[in-house]
């Protein structure tokens, strides 16, 4: 079983540049809008430029560009495999035929293919960005200020938040308890090898008491909860405030000016 | 049982399953013509065992504190997740717990094979259909270059089958043992 061990970390490395210091609702929105205008573009000029810009936000963000590769690298055979269906299946000038076959590269199919991947890589990077420049505990507490607002209309925000942090304390204790539980099944003479419907059937004298276990956590909780009056939401305060500063101010200003630039730059081509 | 408590109780409960869901996607068993994952059994037993509403919680926020960038899904973590042609799977999974919640917990009768196997196969569909859906979106919007039905079909659906009835059968062995000791707290 393999898992990362700060769990809470996630992808996030953890820096004090200016996009690190954002408030999570200004990147959240700012990310929306950005990956909602990569659908704008469509020439392949503006998304080599937009990509530029995005790479360039790596440094901004003290972070390594060499991740950016760590990201993209990933999803190298889903590249390969868009460029190929567009340059065999798109028709065109060919450039190079495969021997013995009737198969050709076309140069349409493979600016297409190099389009479609570029538009790939600028929503990879953007995710990235956030998810590296952003904790997750951050990132749900944006979500809950967010989603504020919609409580009226039935979003239960803080059950929300409330769950999330609940889930990010269980995840560990389950992985160790599983992995006890599996030991002390051993130790009784249990056999997990075999075919795999042997195996299946294994799981049951493991599933069993994981789910007493967990079941048994999660009442004794609920208990100390209900002792120190724990009501849901209302009137509760946050350690952590988000205040809206300049620098979010700032932030979406350039989103604007760089999403205007992206497509004046692409009219030009029309 | 107080209300606050029977609160307290739901809010964990939806906690404990996101957390189970993860755990199962890391256990593997090697399985033909794919290895075999729990994670939807799991969905599944959110429905069975916590109902439509708590179900749907916990499964939208396992997607979304996976895409948070927590290394929750079989692929990792984090935003760029939407870009794996699988993603439309994990989109189904809020929708088969609730879908199994609402069909296993909507009259007080208890839970039998005629209530269950239905519900879980129902939800099971959701899932396919959502992950078919998204893989034809995903071709023709994201690669460019859609997928016939009857590949997308094949790949996306009928290799998994045999793993599912397993997985079915299992939620269905679980949910009678667990539920009468869910229900005495």
């Amino acid at each position: 079983m393999r898992f990362q061990t700060d769990l809470t970390l996630g992808q996030y490395a953890p820096r004090q540049s200016f996009i690190h210091l954002l408030d999570p609702r200004t990147k959240m929105i700012i990310l929306f809008i950005l990956m909602g205008s990569v659908f704008f573009i469509n020439r392949i000029e503006c998304l080599i430029l937009f990509l530029v810009g995005i790479i360039l936000l790596y440094p901004v963000a003290h972070l390594r560009v060499g991740l950016a590769w760590n990201n993209i690298r990933a999803f190298f055979w889903l590249f390969l495999i868009t460029i190929c269906l567009h340059g065999f299946f798109t028709a065109g000038i060919p450039i190079c035929k495969i021997p013995f076959t009737n198969w050709a590269l076309s140069q349409e199919g493979l600016i297409r293919g190099l389009f479609y991947s570029i538009r790939m890589i600028n929503f990879i990077l953007l995710a990235s960005l956030m998810t590296l420049t952003t904790s997750p505990m951050s990132l749900t507490d944006g979500l809950e200020r967010l989603l504020n607002p919609f409580e009226k209309i039935g979003i239960p925000a803080h059950e929300i938040a409330m769950i999330m942090s609940i889930s990010m304390r269980f995840i560990p204790i389950l992985l160790e308890e599983t992995e006890r539980i599996r030991k002390a099944q051993v130790s009784r003479g249990a056999d997990f090898e075999g075919n795999p419907i042997k195996k299946i059937q294994s799981l049951v004298p493991i599933l069993i008491p994981l789910f007493l276990s967990a079941f048994r956590k999660a009442n004794d909780l609920a208990l100390a909860m209900d002792a120190r009056c724990y009501r849901g939401g209302r009137g509760r305060t946050s350690f952590q405030k988000l205040i809206f500063t300049p620098r979010d101010g700032l932030a979406a200003g350039c989103t604007i000016l760089f999403f205007i630039a992206i497509l004046s730059f692409q009219k030009m081509f029309v | 049982m107080s209300g606050s408590l029977k609160n307290s109780r739901q809010l964990l409960f939806s906690g404990l399953f996101i957390a189970l869901t993860t755990l199962g996607g890391f256990i593997r068993i090697p399985f033909f013509p794919v290895p075999l994952t729990f994670q939807t059994l799991f969905v599944y037993l959110s429905g069975t065992l916590l109902g439509s509403r708590h179900g749907v919680l916990c499964q939208v926020l396992f997607i979304i504190l996976g895409l948070a960038g927590l290394p929750l899904f079989t692929t990792g973590g984090g935003l760029r997740t939407v870009l794996q042609p699988t993603f439309g799977y994990l989109l189904g999974f809020p929708l088969a717990a609730g879908l199994i919640g609402y069909l296993t917990h909507r009259s007080k009768t208890e839970m039998n094979v005629r209530t269950l196997v239905p519900a879980l196969t129902m939800g099971c569909l959701v899932i396919f259909t959502l992950g078919i859906v998204y893989l034809a979106v995903y071709t023709k919007w994201i690669v460019g270059h859609p997928m016939s039905w009857i590949n997308m079909f094949w790949a996306g659906f009928i290799i998994f089958i045999p793993a599912e009835i397993l997985k079915i059968a299992l939620a269905y062995t679980l949910t009678l043992k667990l539920r009468p000791l869910l229900k005495r707290g």
